[in-house]
């Protein structure tokens, strides 16, 4: 009976022609010319100028070293600023943003490595700066990666030699045998060792605008899909439609159930139908996760279903429920980063924006092209959801039929 | 045998009272008619006897069982046709049909058969697959009834089902009605449309104001006013001012006016008649049309309330 009331909202829904134009046919529009418009404010050197990085080395040992000189302050050095400090200076250059991530490479890190032990290297990151302590984190972890694989090699190319009793001696020059292998195919190899996720990080330095503004846009007409689903809501309690439902079978906790699942099934085909388009035709990438994308896809709808459910509580007419979800959703648009991107706002808006959906659900996405992992975006969700429940519980208590 | 039971209905929003203090007793298999002007509490009593809104104080048992404790089983007893065309409008006919079949927990097959009967008795079958907001006002109204008759309902209640519509769908309704009471099903009637309250219900309640301010078969309802005439009368500038003056006459019992039209109960039409003509020109009211009729339900509404039912 739910599932009757919800597909019966997203067929009627899926037969009005000016809800269509709006759910669909705007956002896709909007996306162009707002990423036309603004495209310069994606420049690759915009969006990830040369940043400093603070280490804590606790290691000392050789990989260590090799990390801070040949990578960091090496290969890296047109990207990061590399200083080496103590910890309370770590935590100082974070608090005042000074640094937008500190990497902590642990005691014995080196020995670990060379002994072919799993290794971690901690990142702290400053919270607003997320797409540069994204790039810290995917160096760090290129190579700790390519470190360990080369160590595996070393290791098996010992074992070779030892089943084949060909002798290797390479401790007499202070270095161990593993290690002195690694140093072989490292110059034989030149700088194909360390190459780790470098490529990717240059192809993910930032997101082109139109992938921007389809996320952003994606979000906003996911609010206006849902505020389309509220004025149903409310015409069919103006037609007394809501009160026949209830004289017939389904109480009132079924049919405010089968109205949200109703809500929640209108935004979420609205968003696979815009992913979908906006992939095909106009080249987005929304990452490679499908898991993410569909984690991201239903707490967004999650959210803005409920937030439909909460306009339908408050409002008494379809056209204060037009006016008043036009007032929210272009409001948290604007603020949530929807318009221009988050990291141009003013410090009061990056805080503001952290209340609206937009910025949870959009970050989400955002995360997504970048080429996080559905990991990443579970925070995402778990806000998306907890906006929702917060919305859908003032929704509920004030339904009217 | 006692069908539903009101007992001390009582419903408030805010300082207003919408229904106050009703007790009343409806028969199986009648029909029962309840009749007021706009805004004198109906919609709101039906809007409790479907389970639509709970009441402030009160009970209503529905085949001896307390619609507050076994509401899930009275539903089922149930069909509603309400006052607003409640259906989808970009659905078609048949969708609409099938959906509300549904909400009454039909399926399959029966719901199939169920839906195809309702067209039958709307007189539709032939424009089940067009859309809703291609159908006249009347079309709309025989859907919305055959809505609430899917799942063969013991009681129907249908608030104010005819207005709005051409006499000819108007007539199919009321034909409908009857035919349904026929068969055996017990109706509950609400309008202010006297004459359709008139012609279709064994019983009749008067509500005003919340309140049931008369009830019974239709000679009890007649018999309150004594037999009394009716004198219509259609003149220029029938106002508030001339009502006062022809209520003073001897004879005359009481006296409204809406529009261009003058309604007088009189004891006796041809005793006051005379006076009546000879005020209305004093007062420069041209008389156009003058008509005597005997008591009705109008007749009754306007003698217990000072007021005409469309005030």
């Amino acid at each position: 009976m739910l599932l009757h009331i919800a597909l019966k909202d997203l067929k009627i829904i899926f037969r009005d022609r000016q809800a269509l134009a709006v759910m669909l046919v705007m956002p896709l529009l909007i996306v162009v010319i707002l990423g036309s418009a603004l495209g310069s404010s994606f420049s690759p050197q915009l969006a990830i100028q040369r940043f400093t990085v603070g280490v804590v080395n606790n290691d000392e040992g050789l990989m260590s070293q090799i990390f801070i000189n040949e990578v960091l302050r090496g290969k890296l050095s047109d990207m990061f600023s590399t200083f080496v400090i103590d910890e309370q200076k770590a935590e100082e250059m974070l608090k005042s943003e000074a640094a937008p991530a500190v990497i902590v490479i642990p005691e014995g890190f080196s020995e670990s490595i060379e002994n072919g032990k799993p290794v971690r290297i901690d990142i702290k990151a400053h919270g607003d700066s997320r797409l540069k302590s994204g790039i810290v984190r995917s160096v760090t972890e290129g190579f700790a990666e390519n470190l360990s694989m080369g160590y595996a090699g070393a290791f098996a190319t010992l074992d070779t030699l030892k089943k084949y009793n060909i002798p290797f001696n390479a401790q007499a020059n202070g270095v161990s045998n593993a290690t002195a292998i690694m140093g072989g195919l490292q110059k034989k190899l030149g700088s194909e060792m360390l190459k780790f996720k470098e490529i990717d990080q240059e192809k993910q330095k930032t997101i082109s605008a139109m992938s921007y503004y389809s996320a952003a846009m994606l979000v906003m007409f996911l609010l206006f899909g849902a505020n389309t689903g509220t004025k149903l809501i409310i015409e069919e309690r103006e037609s007394r439609t809501l009160g026949r439902l209830i004289s017939a079978r389904p109480g009132k906790a079924a049919l405010i159930t089968g109205k949200f699942l109703g809500l929640m099934l209108i935004c979420f085909t609205q968003a696979v139908i815009l992913i979908i388009f906006t992939q095909l035709f106009y080249g987005v990438n929304w990452g490679v996760s499908l898991t993410g994308i569909a984690l991201v896809t239903l707490s967004s709808a999650f959210a803005a279903a409920a937030f439909g459910m909460f306009i339908a509580a408050i409002a008494r007419t379809v056209k204060v429920a037009d006016g008043l979800g036009q007032l929210f959703i272009q409001a948290f648009t604007v603020i949530g980063g929807g318009m221009w991107p988050i990291y141009l706002m003013p410090e009061p808006v990056k805080i503001a924006a952290r209340f609206t959906l937009n910025w949870w659900a959009f970050n989400g996405y955002h995360d997504l092209m970048m080429g996080m992992n559905p990991q990443t975006v579970l925070p995402y969700c778990g806000i998306l959801v907890l906006m929702g429940l917060a919305y859908l519980s003032f929704g509920i208590l004030k339904f009217r039929v | 045998m006692c069908l539903i039971e009101l007992k001390g209905l009582e419903k408030s929003y805010g300082k207003t009272k919408a229904v106050d203090n009703v007790s009343l007793q409806i028969m199986e298999g009648e029909v029962f008619g309840l009749l007021g002007p706009n805004g004198a509490g109906k919609s709101t009593l039906i809007s409790m006897v479907t389970t639509l809104i709970s009441p402030d104080s009160g009970e209503i048992v529905i085949k001896g069982n307390s619609l507050r404790k076994k509401t899930g089983e009275i539903k089922k007893l149930l069909g509603l046709v309400p006052q607003e065309i409640a259906l989808y409008p970009t659905l078609t006919a048949r969708e609409n049909l099938m959906f509300w079949g549904r909400m009454y927990g039909l399926g399959g097959a029966l719901l199939k058969e169920r839906v195809e009967e309702a067209f039958e008795l709307a007189g539709l079958k032939e424009r089940a697959g067009d859309r809703i907001d291609s159908f006249s006002g009347g079309m709309k109204r025989r859907i919305n009834i055959a809505a609430a008759l899917l799942h063969h309902p013991e009681i129907l209640i249908m608030d104010e089902p005819t207005v709005g519509i051409d006499p000819q769908s108007r007539n199919h309704i009321l034909e409908t009605v009857l035919k349904l009471n026929g068969k055996g099903m017990t109706v509950i009637y609400t309008s202010h449309y006297m004459e359709e309250v008139e012609f279709l219900c064994s019983r009749i309640a008067i509500m005003d104001h919340g309140k049931i301010i008369a009830a019974g078969t239709k000679d009890e309802l007649r018999k309150l006013v004594d037999e009394r005439d009716i004198i219509n009368i259609e003149a220029a500038n029938a106002g508030n001012k001339v009502v006062e003056i022809l209520k003073a006459i001897d004879g005359i019992v009481n006296a409204s006016a809406e529009a261009n039209t003058i309604k007088i109960i009189a004891q006796d039409a041809e005793t006051v008649l005379a006076k009546v003509i000879s005020t209305l020109d004093r007062e420069r009211c041209k008389v156009h049309s003058i008509n005597i009729e005997q008591t009705n339900l109008e007749s009754v509404f306007l003698h217990l309330t000072g007021r005409a039912l469309r005030d």
